[in-house]
Order: C-alpha cells, then sequence, then structure tokens
C-alpha cells in the first residue's frame, strides 16, 4: 500500500504542458527526491503536492486520502521552503509555535523545546531570523515545519543557498532527523551529488516527465538513455557508430553507448597480456590530466572521440601528457542506450 | 537490480494537443469559485475611487474638448481655434521655452553638482542628500514667495544690490518669464540631483581602473565610457523635469497672477474662474497639455528601458 | 589630490547656499523688526509670529487642511492595504493594471485633472464640486502612487506571498496569514508612506484652488491671500508651514534610514523612475 500516490498528474499554464502525466508512488517513511534542470517541473509538482499550486488532471493522494482539491492548510504537509520563508517579526520559539497555536494544540511549550533541541537550536530561542546564519535559519524553517507532525515533508531545494560544508553538514543532520522521525519526505534539488547522498529514490525529470526512478546506484550504474546518462555523473557517452569504429567490432546493437570513467583502464602501449575475451581495446593518446580531490581525471584522446578515465589517486600520475595508450574498456560495463 | 528500460522507452504519453484541451476546461472551471467572487467585492471601493477621480475625468476632457462653445455641437472647432490663436499659441510656446530653458539648465547643474558630491565621504553624502531631499519640498506658493521678498520689486536683494551698485539686478523682472525659469529652475534642482546621483553609483570604479590600464585617461573615460552610461538617465532626468514644469501651476500663479500667458494658468481661467467662459476650449488645451507630458513620460520610460539592458 | 576635492567644494558649497538662502531669507523676515536695507535685519521681533497665532483664520485654514488630510489619508490607507495584498495575492495576473491606475496620477497635472474633475461634478448627478469631498476625491488619487509603492514595496521586500503560503501550510487562512505576519511587517513602509502623503497634502495649492477656491479655504489657500498683504506676516506663515514639512520629511527619512543600509536618495525618486522595475541605488 503506497503511502503517497501521484496519479496521472498533469498541469498546463499557458499553452504549455508543466506536468506531463506523472505517476509516483512513495512507501512510508521513504526518503524520494525529484532531481532535474531548472524548468523540469520537479518544483511545481512539489509545490502542487502543498497545494500552493493547482493540478489541471490527475489525483494526488497522502495516506490513502484524496487531497487534491483540498486546500494547503487541509492537507497536513510540511514545507520548508528554498528562501526558509521564517516570520521576520516573530522569535525563532514563536516561528515554530506558529502552526501548534494555529491549530490550538494545548502543550505548545514542551513540544517546541523538543524540536528546538532535535534540530540544535537551544538558546536560539528568543532570537530573531536575521539574527540567525543562513544554517541556523534553515533548521528553524525545519523545525517549523516538523513539529506539526506532517504526513509528508517536502523540502524545496533547501540547502541550494548555503555554502559548500554547511551545506554537507545539514545534509547529514536532515537525513538523521528523517530516520529518526520515519517521516515520508519528498526533497527538490538540482544537485545530483546531494540527491545520491540523501535518497532512497531518486526520481529524475526533464520537461515535465519523470525519465527514471530508482535508488541512487540503480540511476548511477543503469542510465535509461541519454540525458540521464549525462546528467549523473561524468559518463562517457558515444554514438554507436563512433564506438564500433574504435573497437573495430560489431557486437553491439543500440543507439548510444555510456561507459563510466571509473571503469576503463589505461595500459601502456607494448604491454600484451591483454584480456581481450573480457574487454575491447581503444587506442588513444594522453590529453590531459587534472586532479579533481581524490581522482586524478585523464582525458584520452582516440582516432573519433575524447574519454574520460578515471582513477583514485594511489601513488600519483602513472600516465604522462602525450604519451600513447591503450584504453581497456571492460565489455560487460558498456550499457546500450 | 535490472532496470526495466522497455517499460521507460515505450511508454506512451498522452498527445499534447489533447491534454491542452482538458487543461483548458479545468482552468475555466478553477476561475470561478465562490471566494474569488467575495474577494473583488473588497476591490470594489478601490475601483470606484480610480473610476470617479481618475478615468472619469480623462475621459471627461478628451470627450468635451471635441465640443463647440454651445456645447451640444460635435467638432474640433476647438483645436482650431487654438491653433489659430496667436494668444493660445503664444501659452503654448511660453510653457515649453520656460519648461525646456528650466529643465535644461537644471540637469546641467545636477550632474556637476551630483558628480562632485560623491567625492566626499558616506555620510557627507548623506548630509547633503538630506539638504536636496529637503529643499525639494520647497515649491509652490511658499517658493514664489521667498522669491518675491528677495528678488522682488522691493525685493531684499534687490534693493541690497542697488545700494552697492551692482547695475545687473537693476533691469531685472521677477514677474516675467526669466524671472520664472530662475524661481523653476530653483525647484527643479533639488529633484534633478536626487534623479541623477544613483547613475553615478552605476560608474563603477573598477571601470576606471580598467580603462586607465588600458591606456585611456580621464577625458576619454568620461567621453567614451561615463558619459555615455549616464545619458539614458540624464536624457529621463530631463523629461521629468520638463512635464514637470509643464504642469507647475501654484509658482506661477502667486508669482505672475492667474493671467500670465501660460498653459496652465489659462486653462485655470478657462474652466476654474469665476466667470467660467469657454470648458471645452480649456479642455481641448488639457488635452493638448496631457499630451505634452505623456509624450515626456513616454519618452523617459524608453530611456529608462535602455538602461535596463545595458544591466542585463 | 587635495586640490581637486577643494573645486568639489566650492561646487557643493554654493549649490548648498543657492538652495537655503530662499529659506533663510524668509526666515529672517519673518522675524525682522526693521530691515530695509541691510544685509541683516536692523531689528528682530516675535510680533509676527504672535500675530499669526492670534489669526483665528489661520486656524480655521489649518483644521481644514487637517481635516482633508485625515480623511484622504485615513480612506487611502483602510481602501489600499486590503486592496494590493488582495491583488498581490489572489489576481496577481491584474498587478500590471493596478500598477498603471497607480502610477498614472503622477503624470497628470492637478491642472489637467481639474478640467475633467469639474465638469463632472458640476452638472451630473453628483454634484460635489466646490464641496470638500470633491477634493479628497482628488486628493485620494493624488496620494495614490506614493500609497502604491509603499505598500508594494513593503510586500515585496518582505516576500509577502511567501510567508503567506508559509503560514497557509502551517494551519493559517489567508486572512489569519494577512494579519500575523504580513500586516506586521509592513507598517514601517505604511507609516512612511503615510507621512510622505501628508507632507505632499500640506503642500498641495492647484485641486484647493481649482476645485472649492475660497469656499474651503485650505493652508495654501488662505497662504495665498495673504501674498499681497505684509510680507512679515506671510513669512511667519511661511516658515510655520515649512517647519511642518520638515517635521514630516524628517521623520521619513528617519525611518527610511533605520530600515536600509545604503543611503536613501528618496521615495520620490522610485516613483518617479517606476518605469524601470530594477534600480542602480539601494533598493532590494
Amino acid at each position: 500500500m503506497s503511502y503517497v500516490t501521484i496519479d496521472q498528474v498533469t498541469k498546463g499554464y499557458e499553452n504549455q504542458v508543466v506536468l506531463n502525466d506523472i505517476s509516483i508512488k512513495l512507501k512510508k517513511g521513504e526518503f524520494a527526491t525529484l532531481l532535474g534542470q531548472s524548468g523540469c517541473g520537479k518544483s511545481t509538482l512539489l509545490r502542487s503536492i502543498a497545494g500552493l499550486e493547482d493540478v489541471d488532471l490527475g489525483r494526488i493522494l497522502i495516506d490513502g486520502k484524496d487531497i487534491t482539491n483540498l486546500s494547503p492548510r487541509q492537507r497536513e504537509v510540511g514545507m520548508v521552503f528554498q528562501s526558509y520563508a521564517l516570520f521576520p517579526n516573530m522569535s525563532v520559539f514563536d516561528n515554530i509555535a506558529y502552526g501548534l497555536k494555529m491549530k490550538k494544540v494545548k502543550d505548545i511549550k514542551s513540544r517546541v523545546k523538543k524540536m528546538i533541541d532535535m534540530v540544535d537550536l537551544i538558546g536560539k530561542e528568543e532570537s530573531y531570523p536575521h539574527q540567525l546564519s543562513g544554517g541556523q535559519q534553515q533548521r528553524v524553517a525545519l523545525a517549523r515545519a516538523l513539529v506539526m507532525e506532517p504526513k509528508v515533508l517536502l523540502l524545496d531545494e533547501p540547502l541550494s543557498a548555503l555554502d559548500a560544508k554547511i551545506r554537507k553538514s545539514l545534509q547529514k543532520e536532515l537525513k538523521r532527523i528523517q530516520k529518526e522521525l520515519d517521516i515520508t519526505t519528498i526533497f527538490v534539488t538540482h544537485d545530483q551529488e546531494e540527491a545520491m547522498t540523501m535518497s532512497d529514490r531518486i526520481f529524475v525529470m526533464n520537461k515535465g516527465q519523470v525519465v527514471q526512478s530508482g535508488s541512487p546506484s540503480e540511476i548511477y550504474t543503469s542510465p535509461v538513455n541519454t540525458f540521464v546518462a549525462k546528467f549523473i555523473g561524468n559518463y562517457n557517452v558515444c554514438d554507436l557508430e563512433v564506438f564500433r569504429k574504435l573497437v573495430r567490432s560489431t557486437e553491439i546493437k543500440g543507439n548510444e553507448v555510456a561507459i563510466r570513467p571509473e571503469v576503463l583502464q589505461l595500459v601502456s602501449v607494448g604491454q600484451d597480456s591483454l584480456d581481450l575475451q573480457e574487454n575491447w581495446v581503444i587506442k588513444g593518446v594522453i590529453k590531459d590530466v587534472s586532479m579533481i580531490g581524490n581522482v586524478l581525471r585523464y582525458e584520452v584522446e582516440t582516432e573519433e572521440s575524447a574519454f574520460l578515465v578515471d582513477y583514485l589517486h594511489h601513488r600519483g600520475n602513472m600516465f604522462e601528457q602525450g604519451e600513447r595508450v591503450h584504453i581497456l574498456v571492460p565489455k560487460k560495463e558498456c550499457i546500450i542506450l | 537490480m535490472t532496470v526495466d528500460r522497455n517499460w521507460f522507452n515505450g511508454r506512451t504519453v498522452k498527445p499534447i494537443p489533447k491534454l491542452l484541451e482538458n487543461i483548458e476546461e479545468r482552468e475555466v472551471l478553477r476561475k470561478i469559485k465562490k471566494q474569488k467572487i467575495y474577494l473583488l467585492a473588497l476591490l470594489l471601493p478601490f475601483i470606484l475611487f480610480v473610476i470617479g477621480f481618475e478615468i472619469a475625468p480623462l475621459v471627461a476632457m478628451i470627450k468635451n474638448s471635441f465640443y463647440a462653445d454651445d456645447g451640444i455641437q460635435v467638432t474640433i472647432s476647438q483645436y482650431i481655434t487654438i491653433f489659430k490663436s496667436k494668444f493660445y499659441l503664444q501659452a503654448i510656446q511660453n510653457s515649453l521655452v520656460i519648461s525646456l530653458f528650466s529643465a535644461v539648465t537644471s540637469v546641467i547643474i545636477a550632474v556637476i553638482a551630483a558628480y562632485s558630491i560623491t567625492k566626499f565621504s558616506q555620510k557627507v553624502q548623506n548630509r547633503f542628500l538630506m539638504i536636496t531631499n529637503m529643499t525639494s519640498n520647497f515649491e509652490g506658493i511658499p517658493l514664489s514667495f521667498s522669491y518675491i521678498i528677495l528678488l522682488g520689486n522691493n525685493g531684499l536683494f534687490t534693493l541690497l544690490f542697488s545700494k552697492i551698485g551692482w547695475d545687473l539686478f537693476a533691469d531685472f523682472n521677477l514677474y516675467s518669464w526669466t524671472g520664472l525659469i530662475l524661481v523653476y529652475v530653483y525647484f527643479q534642482i533639488p529633484l534633478a540631483v536626487m534623479l541623477i546621483y544613483p547613475s553615478y553609483q552605476g560608474i563603477k570604479k573598477q571601470w576606471k581602473e580598467a580603462s586607465s590600464l588600458l591606456g585611456g585617461s580621464t577625458v576619454s573615460f568620461w567621453t567614451r565610457i561615463g558619459i555615455p552610461v549616464l545619458l539614458p538617465s540624464i536624457v529621463g532626468t530631463f523629461s521629468i523635469l520638463f512635464a514637470n514644469a509643464m504642469g507647475a501651476y501654484a509658482t506661477a500663479y502667486a508669482l505672475v497672477g492667474s493671467n500670465y500667458n501660460l498653459l496652465s494658468l489659462q486653462i485655470a481661467s478657462l474652466v476654474a474662474s469665476d466667470v467660467a467662459l469657454k470648458p471645452q476650449l480649456g479642455s481641448a488645451l488639457g488635452v493638448l497639455l496631457a499630451a505634452t507630458m505623456i509624450g515626456a513620460m513616454w519618452f523617459n520610460g524608453r530611456m529608462m528601458r535602455r538602461i535596463r539592458r545595458d544591466l542585463r | 589630490m587635495k586640490s581637486s576635492l577643494t573645486i568639489h567644494k566650492v561646487i557643493v558649497g554654493l549649490l548648498v547656499i543657492y538652495l537655503l538662502i530662499p529659506l533663510v531669507g524668509t526666515f529672517l523676515f519673518s522675524i525682522a523688526g526693521k530691515w530695509d536695507h541691510t544685509i541683516l535685519p536692523e531689528s528682530y521681533t516675535m510680533k509676527w509670529y504672535i500675530e499669526l497665532f492670534q489669526d483665528e483664520r489661520f486656524y480655521d485654514a489649518f483644521q481644514r487642511t487637517l481635516f482633508l488630510i485625515v480623511m484622504t489619508v485615513g480612506l487611502s490607507v483602510v481602501i489600499m492595504i486590503p486592496t494590493i495584498f488582495i491583488i498581490t495575492v489572489y489576481f496577481s495576473k491584474w498587478e500590471g493594471l493596478l500598477q498603471a491606475a497607480a502610477m498614472l496620477p503622477y503624470g497628470i497635472p492637478p491642472i489637467v485633472g481639474a478640467v475633467g474633475l469639474i465638469k463632472i461634478y458640476s452638472d451630473g448627478p453628483i454634484q460635489i464640486a466646490g464641496t470638500p469631498w470633491i477634493l479628497i476625491g482628488a486628493y485620494f488619487i493624488t496620494i495614490l502612487p506614493f500609497m502604491y509603492q509603499g505598500i508594494r514595496n513593503s510586500l515585496r521586500t518582505v516576500n509577502a506571498v511567501q510567508l503567506v503560503n508559509a503560514a497557509e501550510l502551517l494551519g493559517a487562512t489567508k486572512f489569519q496569514a494577512f494579519r500575523t505576519v504580513v500586516f506586521p511587517n509592513i507598517t514601517s513602509g505604511i507609516l512612511v508612506s503615510t507621512l510622505l502623503s501628508v507632507a505632499l497634502l500640506f503642500s498641495e495649492f492647484a485641486f484647493a484652488n481649482l476645485l472649492v477656491g475660497g469656499r474651503f479655504e485650505t493652508l495654501q489657500i488662505y497662504l495665498a491671500d495673504k501674498l499681497n498683504s505684509s510680507g512679515h506676516l506671510t513669512s511667519a506663515i511661511v516658515i510655520t508651514y515649512y517647519s511642518v514639512i520638515l517635521l514630516l520629511t524628517g521623520a521619513v527619512l528617519k525611518l527610511t534610514f533605520r530600515n536600509e543600509k545604503k543611503p536613501v536618495v528618496s521615495n520620490k525618486k522610485r516613483i518617479l523612475s517606476f518605469h524601470k522595475n530594477t534600480t542602480l541605488e539601494g533598493e532590494k
């Protein structure tokens, strides 16, 4: 039984289709990410779930209840906005307590205190939003949404306004809190690394449609088409004809071939103990070497196109610029698109 | 762990035209929500005020300008009268000349003064801006009065200078079009400074540095980069000042009296004096005045859009 | 470097003197006893102010002006805040129309507006020409651009739409949201527009003279009437009136300085450059 069901949701705006027949099913407690570039519809879909935008066709159900025509305040969802949307005239405590006051809940003080503790903002209860850092503001926004114990938590690119270090630590905290509360979460981002780190399941979106859905490793190792392959990671994507020419074989059929840079191997010209059963060989020349974090990335120029080959930085440079090499392409790792 | 690629690739999506049809239906239904009709009622007071005191008067004026003096016959005779009358053409010319002169003078002074202001520390700059802000409110009857007691026939400075022997001011007549220009300039300068000053913030210091690194002198910087960048703002400010001056009534009324041959004063005497002679003619003049002002504002808008294009 | 600053000092100094002389001169005139040919008055006295503050007609005029201002600004606040909020949040498609209607008055000088107003309200079914009511209507439109800009910018600065969305998701109705999280944050913006409008209406002469004239003598009409009498007394009126203006605009500057970090030129600047939505100075 799915907890959140998005059933053939479609939305148009000024003669354009913004959400095109989207269907998604989420389990309770799942952390799902909508991943895509700007304009793909991910934020619109999120806002539709929140009730801040209408849908033209389709239904949205949460915990069995059809909420498609309910107003935002009736849906029991919580949302964290990209720009936090904290109420400037209220302290941290009052911001978090706001929803509880609206609902006329009895035990406001203890519930708010518990939430402040959970997001690690003890001591900041009386501060005002403008006195807080970006990361602190985001945590208030999170606490404000969670204290209501919503059925679903929606996050609209909540971390994109923060700098890298804070972002990483907040990602961890967010995940920890989500697991602790076991709350179904839908996260929107354009950062594929962020999506990979945090999600149970990723929904890659493009032009109003879900192009692929699956676990992070599924999406990473088995992209379904060129778009996903190029969006996730640094796949080498090669036209089929070109590839056939390079490996001098007509074994494979399809449109394109995608290979991850870390599955390729480089060997110096002259080494003859190459396993030609398992691998194809492409001749090339090292064009460029760059160090990206702890990865050594080689750009290898072949007869037709360039390939990226990644190595973990063990011992330092193994190949020099201009050196002629053979690229070993494991047949199993070639993904046909 | 195999992904069913075939499902993704083989899935068909509803064709878009059909989709849009269905969506359109829903959109219409959405709009007729009860709640929104109640809200429209709340907007009613505003709409009534706008129609009653903003739109209707304009429409009435335009309509009335096409009637003859009897108020019944529809004709363009009022406009013909204006363009044949030496008197009214003079009125239009006077207004145009005075507005043009005062606007140009004010803009030039403001461009120089605003630049000088930018040379000081931020605190001092703020003080100056405060002064311009406060003096920009000194206009209309009070301003004319001040000038009368200073430069009028028995004005302070007039008497003072004649005593000292400065003949310049002996021939000066405050109650003429030169006097009007002088007073107009006074209230236009603060406005011009406030409008032009911010554009200097737009001239980034780095531009000057880049220009000099590439071998340019101060003069060449200003002629090739500085002034072209400022130009839209300058021209826009000019058109605002011009429109402002064309519509000025109180200042002129106090300085030269209600009979002086200025467009705004003449309109007043035709529609609002105790002997309301020719409201239709007044309406026609009003239409002409409004047209010049709208023209100036439109021009300002175009200049401002030029700035935005640059900023993009 | 020093020499170049001198010339700027001279220019700005001249400008300041030029701007302040009429004010200073009028002020001196208002406290001068005998002042015929000398640079400074020969004697000083407060008798002109005393005479002014004993003039019943002055108080009546002041009262009438105050009445018009309170009515107009009060009406404007009560009508404009809901109107702008409703259009911003519910009917955002009509924002362009609202803006056009709100900014139009700035392009129509009172003399032009008066022509049509007199025509409509002297003959037709609603005959309010010559009464203060037509003046209130005209004044409402006069301050419309300032009230609109002030309120709209305040709503934008606090990102009112998003605050309302957030509040709704937490269980508030749109009205509750407005009351609790939007209105408290726009009060200073409203205050600034109000003060500016008050200052504007104190200085308004054209509509008053053209639409009602002597039948409802406002402060400015009283002043115009006194122009031909004693110059000293008139100076006292001018200085009194201008002090009120200074107080109001001073309060505005103080409030806006407090809210923004960069130097604020003035709200007039923002209104006059309404054609461009981005600005070159400190608006966020």
